[in-house]
């Protein structure tokens, strides 16, 4: 099983929301301290805003990341995520499309966390005035690989209508998955 | 300067909207972190005097995890005002940086820093000097410490 592979979606408390994630990892290559990886990504679910749509989203997730070792000083990680989907609705039509881009950047001291995640909420567009666009949380998870280079896993799960709504459905916490560290 | 105060409320508010399950809050702090630095700019050859001083509003939330790990949720907006000194005939050159950022990260429980680059504008000038805003965070007082640094480079892998 790959590092970055997910058995299942989230399962979200109300049943308003339910997004199911799949994924499939393309290998990781290095370009001398970058490395870099595409995963494409799937994801299927019930618009949490208007529940009687189910969308169907395909795209992919390209992520590239460096590491400026600093010696004993510890170590500098630079990961950039670009992300672009697209997909339809049922029984709307509407067309859905995902695009987003994040940027981080973190100093390590001698001591790495073995676990960095990363939650961002980021929107899925339905280009159709009858449907509405709703959010979904991304969760992106730096891993030692199998090498010892860092790899990002990709996550997506949580629907809900908007971003300020307090009524908003929120996912469990956490869902235990394949992306541990190796070694 | 409105338009800022209401952009970095809305990006607390935002923060605010966090998931309360399984979690514990330890930490919930909104401040104004005074600034100030002196830089050279890296990507220029001469050597330059540019003092820069400003704040970083800051909103910052802890969690406990169940798991023992903890998550970090902070949200921060940048002002800087920088002036070179040492000109020819006491021309002032300003520079201005102006930017927010927000995060929520989940980890062990150990130090890291997170580094925000943000452009700093010269009129007539079109370089890629950043001032880094590195936000240390300490796991045994769980506070961020705030420091600035300059760079000739926008953070990119």
């Amino acid at each position: 099983m790959n590092a970055c592979s997910e058995s299942g979606g989230m399962r979200a408390r109300a049943a308003a929301a339910a997004l199911v994630l799949a994924l499939a990892v393309v290998p990781a290559f290095a370009d001398n301290d970058t490395t870099k990886q595409e995963q494409p990504f799937t994801l299927d679910g019930q618009n949490p805003c208007l529940v009687t749509d189910h969308f169907h989203v395909e795209g992919t997730t390209s992520t590239e990341t460096r590491v400026k070792d600093q010696g004993n000083a510890g170590s500098e990680f630079r990961t950039r995520s670009r992300s672009v989907g697209e997909g339809f609705g049922l029984p709307s039509g509407a067309r859905y499309t995902y695009s987003d881009e994040t940027l981080n950047v973190f100093r390590f001291g001698p001591k790495r966390p073995t676990k960095m995640e990363n939650r961002r909420d980021e929107r899925l567009i339905a280009h159709d005035n009858r449907v509405p666009s709703f959010f979904h949380t991304h969760r992106e998870k730096t891993v030692s690989g199998a090498d010892g280079s860092p790899m990002v896993c990709h996550f997506r799960e949580e629907c809900r209508c908007s971003r300020s709504d307090p009524q908003r459905v929120e996912c469990e916490p956490s869902t235990p998955n394949n992306c541990q560290a190796q070694g | 300067m409105k338009n800022i105060r209401h952009a970095f409320i809305a990006a607390a508010a935002l923060l605010a909207a966090a998931p309360a399950v399984a979690q514990v809050m330890l930490l919930d702090l909104t401040t104004s972190v005074p600034l100030a630095a002196t830089f050279d700019n890296p990507c220029t050859v001469e050597p330059e005097v540019i003092v820069f001083q400003g704040s970083a509003d800051l909103s910052q939330r802890v969690w406990l995890l169940a798991d023992g790990n903890l998550r970090l949720q902070v949200a921060e907006r940048t002002t800087l005002d920088g002036y070179k000194t040492g000109t020819l005939l006491g021309q002032v050159t300003k520079y201005t940086v102006a930017a927010d950022s927000a995060k929520d990260l989940e980890f062990d429980p150990v130090g890291f820093s997170i580094l925000q680059f943000k452009k700093v504008v010269r009129e007539g000038a079109n370089d890629n000097f950043h001032a880094v805003l590195v936000m240390a965070f300490d796991p045994q007082n769980l506070g961020l410490q705030l420091g600035l640094e300059a760079a000739c480079d926008n953070g990119m892998p």
